[in-house]
């Protein structure tokens, strides 16, 4: 199930939130989880069992860390939880692709390829395996204590606005909210307007700049111009951070309406002049997974120079593996990587004496050219695509009509997107979304009001429209 | 302040429920919409449907076709697809396409036009080649046949398509509709061309053809063709029969029927577009003289058989009529009733000695559909059943 459906929106969320209001306050933990098990099992009703089963073993795991009286077996215990977790997530995310990589060696030496039945990914595994990890290494550094009842350890890996995709949430940074949180009608209509906002962002947005990469990405190589290709990527760029974003601040909006903060997930990423500011402003919550639970622990920033790139080459290569089990998430993986380094190397320095007139687009085509990586079935598409964009190539067959490359609504809506990512990065609207944002007047708050019910209703209107495909007679 | 925060969250939780509420218990009466789509069933719950998943996949779908206010919602935002962008979010092939001066077409015709010098029919010569041994099975049994090619309104009226749906590469010589007119000539099929017909007409009069709201041809249009087929059809069977003649031509700037407006209606929008020309609406007459026969048919054909059976049926040209709609469905004529067309279990002597001639239509858009295998099957059982009179002439010059 996802947030933009009419299913959700209409059925679950409304059905939610009246059997939260409607629970006594301290048994509102029992009625999120519930909730949540349900949002679970309508998408994957086998693997609710997985997950729980392996929820059962890590809380018992975490208690016997937090109560272990050596440092060898609380180091012991921690070490069984991480094996078995990754272990789950290399099953069931990259046993496929590793049987593939395997076949396509023995056939390479002329031998029979392994006969495999394929593995089914369970819908977010990704992220409740890293809340699993965060809660274990939370404990095990003493950060916090194990939580006190299962049903509020279950509630953090499982409560639905960020159950599918994220953000990801460090134990520590919620687990006072599970025990104690206050509901209060401001809290409320702020989630209101963060997802409302959101769902503007999902529906009328990136889903208008999906057809077009779908599009571009369906065309022929051969027919694709270089103006496509630009049109598509640059699309894709609007389309992967409106999605995500959107995808985010529902999630927000959705935990404020249960009285839950999460934190920030992005922050204007297309305004960044480096890669470094990138991963502070795209997807942060893995950046600070990533950074606490993978980069220090490997050293980070306290070791040799070279180890300490060595370091973050290995963090971006399984952050890309993290993202898809494909080369082409690890090859935009290895590319981040890359330029993170450079940036330690001189970039950054370098960087600083320039304009941001001048950093902020270079960053932003360097993404670009990420984006290419990680949206291509396989490299030779990318780097087909690329050589498009650069006009080094040329349409070799007849081109798509232009309503196909791009429609007038999603050519409205490439221009708001491009207004929306990069209007901030110019120090005067930046300075008057500041001013703006921190307005707190009647008439702003209604305004604010009236436009997330607004977006609610053109979303809802939209999702509608989509699934209604009519033909004008009967035919068959 | 806190009113306002009140009532927005009231309205938050109003608007979220309120589809439920509407698909339960119909508070509001629902605008229709206009257009097909195949029914989606609610499925049964059962565990084994609901580990698959498939009883998710169903009733998600169930629920986007039946969710409450779901007519407004989509009447919405097809109203600001056309008001803000001049465009349909449509998916299926006759997605509303809305040109210059509002006229709508069905973007398969389109389709059809950009196509028309590289693919469509693929072999047009052994189309034709099928279409002569038809009617030569025919006219062993005594019946007359007619192919009619209806016109397509992006090939008659391409100037008001809008630019960014032409393809702006250049033609190929190898034109498909052109071989097939030729090799039709060439074998001697009796032939009703509705595209140069149509062609001719708009050269040399002021009234469209087709409404700009509409995706088949005006009354005034079909007549034309249908006067071409009436000759045809006498010319093979020896017998007169009744012919129109145009009386006055009223000029209306509204629609007049849902025909005109049915391509323009699929944008399931709250306005139809407006438009500023002028649509015949002829008067006739029907011409018969003493000996005059009144044909019994058997039509296969697309949506654009009915405008020339409406014309048939109101100045009483025919006996009788059977249409096999894309040779899949049966209306019999008169009354019009339907079933669908049992093709395996079809009595072809029967169906065959009971008219009096076969007329294969098709959209010019369409020639590539081989007739929907009815040329096929028809040349197959024609041949496995005695033959009976001959027919009137032949037509080895073509007609």
């Amino acid at each position: 199930m996802v947030f933009s459906s009419q299913l959700f929106l209409f059925l679950f969320l409304p059905s939610f939130l009246l059997l939260y209001y409607l629970t006594p306050n301290r048994h509102r933990n029992l009625a999120a989880l519930l909730a949540s098990l349900v949002f679970y099992a309508w998408g994957a009703p086998r693997f609710v069992f997985v997950l729980v089963g392996c929820a059962v073993l890590d809380y018992n795991l975490s208690h016997w860390v937090y109560q272990a009286r050596t440092t060898a077996s609380r180091k012991g215990w921690l070490a069984t939880s991480i094996i078995l977790n990754i272990g789950l997530l290399a099953f069931f995310k990259y046993a496929n692709f590793g049987v593939e990589q395997f076949n396509g060696l023995l056939r390479l030496a002329g031998v029979a390829p392994l006969a495999w039945a394929r593995v089914a990914l369970p819908i977010g595994i990704s992220f409740f395996i890293f809340h699993k990890i965060s809660y274990m290494m939370d404990v095990y550094r003493g950060v916090t204590a194990p939580a006190r009842r299962f049903s509020t350890y279950l509630l953090y890996l499982v409560f639905f606005p960020q159950l599918i995709a994220g953000p990801i949430i460090r134990y520590h940074d919620v687990a006072g909210q599970l025990d104690y949180r206050r509901h209060s009608a401001d809290r409320f209509l702020s989630g209101i307007w963060r997802f409302c906002r959101g769902l503007g962002k999902k529906v009328l947005i990136a889903n208008v700049l999906g057809e077009v990469v779908d599009f571009m990405f369906q065309t022929k190589l051969a027919a694709v111009t270089p103006l496509h290709a630009w049109i598509g990527m640059l699309s894709y760029a609007f389309q992967i951070y409106f999605d995500f974003s959107g995808y985010s601040d529902m999630a927000i909006g959705l935990g404020r309406m249960a009285g839950i903060e999460f934190l920030e997930n992005f922050n204007e990423p297309y305004t960044a002049a480096s890669f470094t500011e990138f991963w502070r402003r795209w997807h942060i919550s893995l950046s600070n997974f990533m950074r606490e639970y993978l980069y220090i622990p490997l050293g980070g920033n306290r070791v040799a120079p070279w180890r300490a790139y060595l370091n973050l080459w290995i963090v971006f290569l399984i952050s890309g593996l993290w993202h898809g089990a494909a080369w082409t998430f690890i090859a935009w993986g290895a590319f981040h990587g890359l330029f993170l380094t450079l940036d330690k190397l001189f970039w950054l320095r370098v960087s600083a004496r320039l304009s941001r007139l001048v950093t902020v687009p270079l960053t932003f085509l360097l993404v670009l050219i990420g984006w290419a990586l990680f949206r291509s079935d396989h490299i030779a598409q990318a780097g087909g695509i690329l050589l498009r964009m650069a006009a080094v190539t040329h349409a070799s067959q007849s081109m798509p009509l232009w309503a196909d490359v791009i429609s007038n609504r999603a050519t409205f809506v490439f221009g708001l997107a491009a207004l929306i990512s990069f209007a901030p990065a110019v120090p005067a609207v930046r300075r008057i979304l500041v001013r703006v944002g921190a307005l707190n007047t009647g008439g702003i708050c209604i305004a604010r009001h009236a436009l997330a019910l607004a977006l609610l209703v053109l979303s809802a209107c939209a999702l509608a429209n989509a699934n209604f495909n009519p033909f004008i007679y009967f035919r068959f | 302040m806190p009113k306002t925060r009140h009532l927005a969250i009231t309205l938050f939780c109003l608007l979220l429920a309120l589809p439920a509420v509407q698909m339960l218990v119909k508070v509001v009466p629902e605008p229709t919409l206009t257009g097909v789509v195949s029914d989606a069933k609610r499925p049964p719950f059962e565990w084994r449907g609901v580990s698959r998943g498939d009883f998710q996949t169903g009733f998600e779908t169930w629920l986007n076709q039946h969710m409450g206010l779901r007519a407004y919602a989509i009447r919405t935002d097809a109203q600001i697809n056309l008001s803000c962008f001049r465009e349909s979010s449509i998916k299926t092939a006759d997605v509303p396409i809305v040109g210059r001066r509002n006229f709508v077409y069905a973007r398969v015709y389109i389709d059809g036009f950009n196509r028309r010098r590289s693919t469509g029919l693929t072999a047009p010569e052994a189309f034709a080649q099928k279409l002569r041994r038809l009617q030569d099975g025919l006219r062993r049994h005594g019946k007359a046949f007619v192919f009619v090619i209806a016109p397509s309104k992006a090939e008659i009226y391409p100037e008001y398509i809008p630019p960014r749906f032409l393809d702006a590469s250049p033609p190929c010589d190898d034109d498909s509709y052109l071989r097939l007119i030729a090799a039709l000539r060439r074998e001697g099929v009796w032939t009703v061309d509705g595209h140069a017909q149509f062609m001719k007409h708009k050269r040399g009069e002021p009234w469209l053809l087709f409404a700009p709201g509409g995706i088949h041809w005006l009354a005034y249009g079909a007549a034309f063709v249908l006067e071409d087929l009436t000759r045809a059809l006498e010319a093979q069977t020896g017998h007169p029969m009744v012919h129109l003649e145009c009386e006055s031509i009223a000029a209306a700037s509204a629609p007049e029927s849902d025909d005109d407006v049915d391509i323009a209606r699929l944008l399931n929008t709250w306005e139809l577009p407006r438009w500023d020309v002028q649509v015949p609406r002829p008067r006739y007459r029907a011409r018969a003289v003493n000996d005059v026969r009144r044909p019994h048919l058997l039509v296969v054909g697309d949506s654009f058989a009915f405008g020339l059976i409406d014309l048939m049926k109101r100045y009483d040209v025919l006996e009788g009529l059977d249409l096999y709609y894309y040779y899949s469905v049966h209306y019999r004529y008169p009354g019009g009733a339907s079933s669908p067309l049992n093709k395996d279990g079809l009595e072809w002597e029967r169906e065959v000695s009971s008219v009096d001639a076969v007329i294969l239509e098709i959209n010019e858009v369409q020639l590539d559909s081989a007739a929907w295998g009815f040329v096929d099957d028809a040349i197959k059982r024609l041949d496995a059943f005695p033959t009976g009179a001959p027919a009137g002439r032949s037509n080895p010059d073509g007609p």
